[in-house]
């Protein structure tokens, strides 16, 4: 396997296998005398704006920690809660119950459903 | 039985949702300037265009990831950004010069002006896309797009000579007036071959839930629709050839295009035109910014479709949203639609590079479409075709700029 | 023994250089195996660090002209040769031509 052909970039699906966006990013654990080991994969804005311009990330971020607690920070999943479904990977839990989704429950909440027709 | 139906309706809705405000102005501008010489042109961009819809569609078939999806995920986030806002750049001028037509439609019918008519006309759009489901709005305007199918019977009863037009379909070069020519005929092919058509169509084959079965209709969508959408360009261009060319006529103001059909059909002409310009402007407005939606929701994996309710994908249809409210300002600070038509013509013809090429090496990556790979015909007339078109434009509009 | 964290989309384009100091190329890729149940990355994938270059292998891609040769050296790093102490300027512990280049 690789990990930016095969895993980077790639869609994420949710337990319901709904889209629960990208990986953004992965991370690995440097252990002295054995190769790196995935820890976790990164599916956040942060994340993803940290690759184009940390500095636009770390704006992000704090705009992002006043979403609510624990916010800030990019959302982590486990590398041993993914699974391979195609070329997607998917996560054993429902997005809703994560802060993937924080951003379009808010713009959901405040702006569309008050729109008629939303 | 099913899918013959499927077939004609495919057809039918490329036909009816081919012209928009580009294709139409463009073609006059061709014919009234260079009589049937720039036929080429529009034959070569209807050519190009038609590989690229068969190749769109042929890719979300078999991958059953639409192009934005493959594009994100073969050449990542740092590549994915350019061509995002260069399509994104060039296609919001684009929609402003749509909602500028339907617009100016408006105001040559009711005599209110331009400006005034960009928020209703906007709302409408929003409107539509709001509360339609994907078929409403991919089938129901472009069926009545078919009225432009008048712009053919206008051109049929002018009797045009059949072989002079034939001629223009070999390429010829300019007895005069060179620069200007040749950026008629990038903005010709810049308005045939637009990037958020076949952006669009690989979101709604995935919409339509396409697979291989496929594969034969969407060859003869492609041909057949896109095929009869150029024949009525060129019948735009042939109207606009016999009535205004040999009085030297060029078409430099949108209140011109309804004296293309009024010496023929009459009263009856001018609100054919009106009508054509109304429906195909707001089918296109409609078609750019679901397309641009697209691009940004599956680049960044959000759920979409607009078959969801608003409130099930709140991101994706705020994102359109944003992008109809930035284009109705183009209208609303009183741009002339065509002049915004001109330049984002050419600027899409400058920058095809930038979206056909990545989607070329998708079109021949096996990993995405094992043994659907493109052909040799396909990757040849595209590369060739867009490649030139970005040549004659990155050399033209300095040009014409310099020149007008 | 302290844990470190590193992130593969920020190493990922970094330009890596050999024991001299001689710039090898860019990271390009991460080969993963399955060691003792854990996924660990094994080998480092390091392509042309010139910006032309990279360009000329993105051209090659399209269809006509994968038959313009492009000079391009890619070589594979066994973890082991990884020095990523300082992920922003990661280094190879050995000379450049005593790396084992991809297409071998």
């Amino acid at each position: 396997m690789h990990l930016v052909a095969d895993v980077l970039d790639q869609q994420v699906l949710d337990k319901t296998g709904n889209r629960a966006g990208r990986v953004d990013g992965i991370v690995l654990e440097v252990r002295d005398g054995r190769p790196p080991l995935i820890t976790h994969v990164e599916v956040s804005p942060i994340t993803l704006l940290a690759r184009l311009n940390r500095r636009l990330a770390e704006r992000y971020a704090r705009w992002d920690q006043r979403l609510g607690k624990g916010r800030g920070v990019p959302f982590r999943i486990p590398w041993s809660r993914l699974e391979q479904t195609g070329k997607a990977w998917r996560f054993d839990t429902d997005a809703e119950d994560t802060p993937i989704l924080a951003l379009e429950d808010w713009l959901r909440v405040k702006i569309v459903e008050r729109i008629p027709g939303g | 039985m099913k899918k013959i139906l499927q077939i004609a309706l495919g057809i039918v809705t490329s036909v009816g949702g081919f012209l928009e405000i580009g294709s139409i102005t463009t073609a006059a501008q061709a014919g009234a300037s260079f009589g049937y010489q720039l036929v080429w042109s529009i034959v070569l961009g209807t050519a190009c265009v038609a590989f690229l819809v068969e190749m769109s569609g042929r890719f979300a078939a078999v991958s059953k990831h639409t192009i934005p999806d493959a594009m994100r995920e073969r050449f990542g986030i740092n590549f994915y950004v350019v061509p995002l806002f260069v399509l994104l750049g060039v296609s919001l001028l684009v929609l402003g010069a749509e909602l500028g037509g339907v617009a100016a439609a408006l105001e040559m019918a009711t005599g209110i002006k331009l400006p005034i008519w960009a928020i209703p006309v906007a709302l409408v759009s929003w409107g539509l896309l709001w509360r339609a489901s994907f078929s409403v709005i991919e089938n129901g305007v472009s069926i009545l797009g078919l009225v432009t199918v008048a712009f053919a019977v206008g051109a049929v009863r002018l009797h045009p000579d059949y072989g002079a037009v034939l001629h223009g379909v070999v390429p010829t070069l300019p007895r005069r007036d060179a620069s200007h020519y040749w950026f008629v005929a990038v903005s010709v092919l810049g308005a045939s071959i637009s990037p958020y058509l076949y952006y669009f169509y690989s979101s709604g084959a995935i919409e339509e839930k396409w697979d291989e079965t496929y594969l034969a209709a969407n060859r003869m969508i492609a041909a057949i629709g896109m095929g009869f959408g150029g024949f009525l360009s060129v019948a735009v261009l042939v109207i606009a050839a016999i009535l205004f060319h040999p009085h030297n006529i060029d078409v430099d103001k949108y209140q011109q295009l309804p004296d293309l059909l009024t010496p023929i059909f009459g009263r009856t002409g001018f609100w054919l035109v009106i009508a054509s310009l109304v429906i195909a402007c707001l089918g296109a407005t409609l078609e750019i910014s679901l397309a641009l939606a697209y691009l940004i929701a599956q680049g960044l994996g959000w759920n979409w479709g607009e078959d969801l309710e608003p409130r099930d994908d709140a991101r994706f249809s705020l994102t359109y949203t944003l992008i109809v409210v930035a284009a109705m300002l183009f209208v609303l600070i009183g741009l002339d639609p065509l002049e915004l038509t001109e330049i984002s013509m050419a600027l899409t013809a400058a920058s095809l590079p930038v979206g056909v090429f990545p989607f070329l090496i998708l079109m021949n990556d096996k990993k995405y479409l094992q043994t659907h790979t493109n052909g040799y015909i396909g990757n040849a007339v595209v590369l060739v075709i867009s490649l030139i078109s970005a040549v004659l434009a990155i050399v033209s509009i300095p040009l014409e700029i310099v020149g007008s | 023994m302290e844990a470190r964290e590193l992130h593969v989309e920020r190493l990922l384009g970094k330009k890596v250089r050999d024991a001299d100091g001689r710039i090898v190329g860019r990271l390009e890729e991460f080969h993963v195996e399955v060691v003792d149940g854990e996924h660990v990355v094994t080998e480092f994938l390091i392509g042309p660090a010139a910006a032309l270059a990279r360009v000329g292998v993105f051209l090659t891609q399209l269809p006509f002209f994968g038959f313009i040769p492009m000079p391009t050296k890619e070589y594979c790093v066994s973890w082991t040769l990884m020095d990523l102490t300082d992920p922003d300027r990661p280094t190879v512990r050995a000379r450049r031509n005593e790396l084992r280049r991809a297409d071998e």
